[in-house]
């Protein structure tokens, strides 16, 4: 008989490297209306941002802790520094990043890929984005592509008009936390006609222990233009937990095309509590890629709101949950307009004892005629510890649709193991080979560079340890 | 880390079952509950009580009908339980208790009718023991404004065969809340088919236990919903530590033949087991233009057509049923898609 | 000493049902030997069960690849030492291509690096001679192929991973004759004195495309009589029945 595929974790991977924990400034631990005031005036931002600061503050104190999904009784907000400067400004030549830092990112090769690949860069290192950089002509076409301190004060009516639209502050209790305490991330705007060939990355690096991140990425693909925007992340390991709530806001107008990429890679003390959305205009796109590997748990469910007629969606997910993991993650999608499409794809792996739950909302709305809908999900298990759970919620509210779901879950076929051993691979390469296939719909939407680096990751989880 | 009550909260955060029911329309009985036929019990013994207390909330308090049934011998005949409502027996509120012993093969159909409005509310327990195979059908046609309350609790013990059967004409309320535990090497099979129009709100929540090791179970739910009606549905599949070598399937087909039909949908594969096979699908849908075209190309007008496509989709309840049972089925669905014209 | 294998006495079972009983047959250098039999009687199971499909139990007798006993090795340990199974009904794995199937099954089997460019030339050739469609080696392994497709796909890899033996279960099953003429090209294309085919089929049509040394009959899990191809002949004129009488 052939043995039970057990896999142990790694206990240490690339991205575990802890720098000292050397900052500028590091807000006291906890959340209350003083820290909230001390990190506004940390950021000498304008008083319209402290506005919805505070009122977000106010938001967070009211609302409750969802009373579905992980338990979260892990997290203790008086614990966690939601501010933390590190001792860099922001720089658009990496030679001025400070040599520690710079190494951080020379090791996760974002520098490298910068050269190779890549439009445009922003780094962001705990709490403030160290590095951004563009192209300079795309600055020409008028791309701008900034952090989001520099955004607020660079293009205030252009923030103002878009800020938390797309994401309401009062959507749940993390959403408001982040509004209070949010810092860094990035702002896009891609003028009409403008068609970016090659992708912007956003990297973010957690390195100090009990803090949380809570970048603000928002991108604005205006009429008729086209992104590949990525975003990755990742943190070394800390016996305590970590938290991660950050927020996306996607505006995708009239025949404008975005793809948005993830690989996250949070270390397994870190609560991943992401809000991500789009808003997506007639004829409009927004394609979703999420590779999500880290964390030790997860609730994050990217959404589309298909406003315009004729607007698609396209959601392809893989997560992989290890030991002491729990990845709650799905999709979720509005169709609004006529002749809408979603199309939908979740895979999710399982092993030693991770949870891996696909949660998902599809609603179709009584005007949205025609419009078009089709899912599928497929779980994985590699062993006997763990679990696979697929809860989709489908709501339905006209007659004039095409919807289809559809969901899997099992272990790795035997007889495709025999099939492949009957050409000369062990065992072990047999079931990493297919975990690889499995995980293929994912790999081939991104980049060459990025489906090696996703590829090298699952190998990081299957390393060694099957048999 | 455990697991927390994720799926029944999910679903009330977007309120599909576990609904409230209102407190006001909750009615209770007054003296018991006489029109009650059976035929084909020769080989059971039967117990029947009226005012006995029966374990469960509403029925527990309230039944003016309980009656429990041990099928003792194989037979070929069905066991036919009636209950006949009208306006002078218009509250049923009945607890059944169905027990096949071992190695026994046996088939129990219940008809729940009504020419008046009415409120039933019933818990039925069925027991298939080790070895046995009972095929249960149970016909609920109480009328438009009725209010239809059903608790199906099933306990399929080892090398058992428990094949469900639910036809629903759907009233006002139709609620429906199906519970089953399945043991090793066992096997349980629903299949629902409801037809409902109005303002129907039909609340169904079919929920298959697979316990133990090379245990089967299926869902099979279709149905169509017109006027106003408003169908939720969730089903669960819980394949639970332990289950090896187990397989559900569970598949869910709505289709809507008006504009302001809803239909809301939850179909979960929970799995804690490695070594199973779980798929389920879910799909909504009206007829297609195309096909009713074909269709009415041949001369069969529309009405017709669409009689012929809802039937066609119920078949996999009707394609079993004995021939007198699935004349009178057809003609009932048959009236019901004409009304709601 | 030009055998290359040897099965002593095999017996077998799936599950609690026994299929091969004392089952002995030798095959040596060059040869082409053919096993046919009634649908049931273990045909199928003998390929199994030499590659130590987990799903079958051997539970008496040896097999002896090139000198080695094989009885109790692991499927890739015989695969590497040069044995091939066509299956009958490959299976369909998603996302991982046929090139680089392919490609990582003939590392494993050389132990040597295969050359991206090189190998693309020699599948591509190879694929020419079997009439497969050009590009099919970047589609997932054999999901979505028909059935002749799915039968070239193991020809293909077979003439690429060069074995010294193989083992072809069914591979002419289900097809048309055009297809049948292909596959059996694909058989004499990779023929020669050193290796040699063991060919399990209940039709004889694929037979009279090739050159074949022995044909032996399998009824209830024993090989009941050898013969020449003059043998599959007959089988098809008068059936298994005159053999089953005999027994």
């Amino acid at each position: 008989m052939m043995s039970k595929t057990r896999l142990d974790e790694l206990n240490t991977n690339i991205y575990d490297f802890k720098n000292k924990d050397d900052y500028a400034y590091k807000i006291d631990k906890g959340l209350s209306k003083e820290i909230v005031e001390e990190i506004s005036r940390q950021k000498n931002e304008p008083s319209w941002v402290l506005d919805i600061r505070l009122k977000a503050l106010e938001t967070y104190n009211k609302l409750n802790l969802p009373t579905w999904g992980p338990n979260l009784d892990e997290l203790k907000m008086e614990e966690i520094a939601t501010y933390v400067r590190p001792k860099a400004d922001i720089k658009d030549k990496w030679e001025d990043v400070p040599t520690e830092i710079k190494d951080t990112f020379e090791k996760l090769g974002i520098p490298k890929a910068e050269r190779e690949y890549l439009a445009g860069v922003g780094a962001q290192y705990d709490s403030e984005v160290v590095y951004h950089s563009i192209k300079d002509e795309l600055l020409s076409q008028g791309v701008i592509y900034t952090d989001f301190d520099s955004a607020i004060r660079e293009y205030p009516d252009l923030v103002k008009e878009y800020f938390s639209k797309c994401v309401p502050i009062f959507d749940h209790k993390f959403i408001a936390l982040h509004y209070a305490v949010f810092s860094g991330g990035s702002f896009v705007y891609v003028p009409k006609g403008v068609k970016l060939e090659m992708p912007l990355q956003s990297y973010f690096r957690l390195n100090s222990p009990e803090s949380g991140q809570f970048e603000h990425t928002l991108i604005i693909v205006d009429e008729g233009a086209s992104l590949h925007f990525i975003e990755g992340c990742s943190a070394p390991k800390y016996n305590k937990v970590n938290l991660h709530a950050g927020c996306v806001e996607l505006f995708v107008k009239e025949n404008a095309y975005l793809r948005y990429s993830t690989i996250e890679n949070w270390s397994k003390n870190m609560l991943n509590l992401n809000t991500k959305k789009a808003i997506v205009e007639q004829n409009g796109q927004v394609d979703w890629i999420s590779g999500s590997f880290g964390s030790h748990i997860s609730m994050l469910y990217p959404m589309s709101i298909l406003k315009g007629d004729n607007s698609k969606t396209e959601y392809t997910g893989i997560s992989f949950a290890g030991k002491n993991q729990n990845l709650d993650t799905g999709f979720k999608v509005v169709h609004v307009g006529k002749n809408t499409s979603s199309v939908v794809s979740s895979k999710s792996i399982s092993k030693n004892g991770g949870i891996a739950t696909y949660r998902s909302l599809v609603r179709i709305l009584p005007n949205a005629t025609n419009s078009k809908c089709s899912v599928t999900c497929d779980g994985l298990m590699l062993d006997d510890l763990s679990r696979s759970d697929t809860i989709p919620v489908n709501d339905v509210q006209n007659s004039d649709v095409e919807f289809s779901h559809e969901a899997k879950v099992g272990k790795i076929s035997e007889k495709a193991i025999f099939y492949l051993m009957s050409r000369g691979l062990s065992e072990e390469d047999a079931k990493a080979m297919i975990v690889r296939g499995f995980a293929n719909p994912v790999s081939k939407e991104l980049p060459m560079e990025y489906a090696v680096e996703m590829n090298r990751l699952i190998n990081l989880e299957l390393e060694g340890a099957i048999g | 880390m455990e697991i927390n009550k994720s799926p029944i909260l999910t679903s009330v955060n977007y309120g599909i079952n576990n609904i409230d029911f209102p407190q006001s329309e909750i009615k209770y009985s007054h003296g018991k509950f006489n029109s009650f036929t059976t035929c084909g019990t020769e080989n059971c013994s039967i117990k029947t009580n009226y005012g006995i207390l029966a374990p469960e909330f509403l029925v527990k308090q309230n039944q003016n009908f309980c009656t429990s049934i041990v099928i003792k011998k194989t037979q070929d005949e069905p066991i036919i339980l009636n209950f006949d409502l009208d306006k002078n027996n218009s509250v049923l509120i009945d607890y059944l208790s169905i027990k096949v012993e071992n190695f026994v093969n046996a088939k129990v159909i219940i008809k729940y009718k009504s020419n008046a409005d009415v409120y039933h509310n019933s818990l039925i327990n069925i027991n298939a023991t080790e070895n046995s195979n009972l095929d249960v059908l149970v016909i609920n046609d109480l009328g438009k404004n009725s209010t239809n309350l059903i608790k199906f609790n099933n306990l399929v013990q080892e090398n058992g065969k428990l094949y469900y059967k639910i036809i629903d004409f759907c009233s006002n309320y139709t609620i429906h809340n199906f519970n089953s535990k399945i043991e090793e090497n066992s096997l349980c099979e629903l299949k629902s088919i409801y037809i409902g129009g109005e303002n129907c709100l039909i609340d169904l929540n079919y929920t298959q236990n697979l316990l133990e090791q090379n245990s089967c179970c299926s869902i099979d739910c279709v149905g169509a919903i017109s006027g106003n009606a408003t169908k939720n549905f969730k089903g669960t599949i819980d394949f639970k530590k332990g289950a090896t070598k187990s397989k559900g399937y569970e598949n869910e087909m709505c289709l809507l033949l008006s504009n302001t039909a809803k239909s809301k949908a939850l179909p979960m594969l929970l799995c804690g087991e490695e070594d199973v096979d779980g798929t389920h699908s879910s799909s909504v849908g009206k007829i297609g233009d195309k096909e009713l075209f074909y269709l009415m190309s041949r001369g069969i007008d529309r009405n017709e057509a669409i009689r012929i496509f809802v039937k066609a989709k119920f078949n996999i309840v009707l394609k079993d049923l004995d021939e007198q049972t699935m004349k009178e089925i057809l003609d009932r669905i048959d009236k019901e898609l004409d009304n709601e014209r | 000493m030009s055998s290359l294998l040897e099965i002593k006495n095999l017996s077998a079972k799936v599950k609690d049902k026994q299929i091969l009983d004392n089952l002995n047959l030798n095959i040596g250098k060059g040869e082409v030997h053919v096993i046919m039999g009634p649908n049931g009687a273990g045909k199928s199971t003998l390929a199994n069960v030499i590659f130590n499909n987990p799903q079958y139990t051997k539970t008496s007798g040896k097999v002896i690849f090139n000198g080695k006993d094989i009885t109790n090795a692991k499927t890739d340990e015989i695969a590497r030492d040069g044995v091939f199974m066509s299956f009958q009904t490959p299976e369909e794995v998603e996302g991982i291509s046929v090139f680089n199937f392919i490609k990582t099954a003939k590392q494993k089997i050389t132990g040597q690096n295969v050359y991206f460019a090189d190998l693309r030339k020699e599948i591509a050739k190879n694929m020419e001679e079997l009439e497969m469609k050009p590009g099919m080696d970047n589609r997932d392994l054999n999901v979505g192929f028909s059935g002749g497709e799915k039968k070239k796909n193991e020809i293909l890899q077979m003439l690429e991973l060069n074995p010294r033996l193989a083992i072809l279960d069914e591979t002419d099953s289900g097809l048309d004759v055009d297809a049948i003429k292909l596959v059996s090209k694909g058989i004499n294309l990779f023929k020669n004195d050193e290796n040699a085919i063991l060919i399990i089929t209940h039709s004889t049509k694929i037979l009279e495309m090739l050159k074949v040394d022995f044909v032996h009959i399998l009824i209830d899990g024993k090989i009941v009589y050898t013969g020449n191809s003059e043998l599959a002949k007959e089988i098809e004129e008068n059936g298994y029945n005159s053999f089953k009488v005999g027994e």
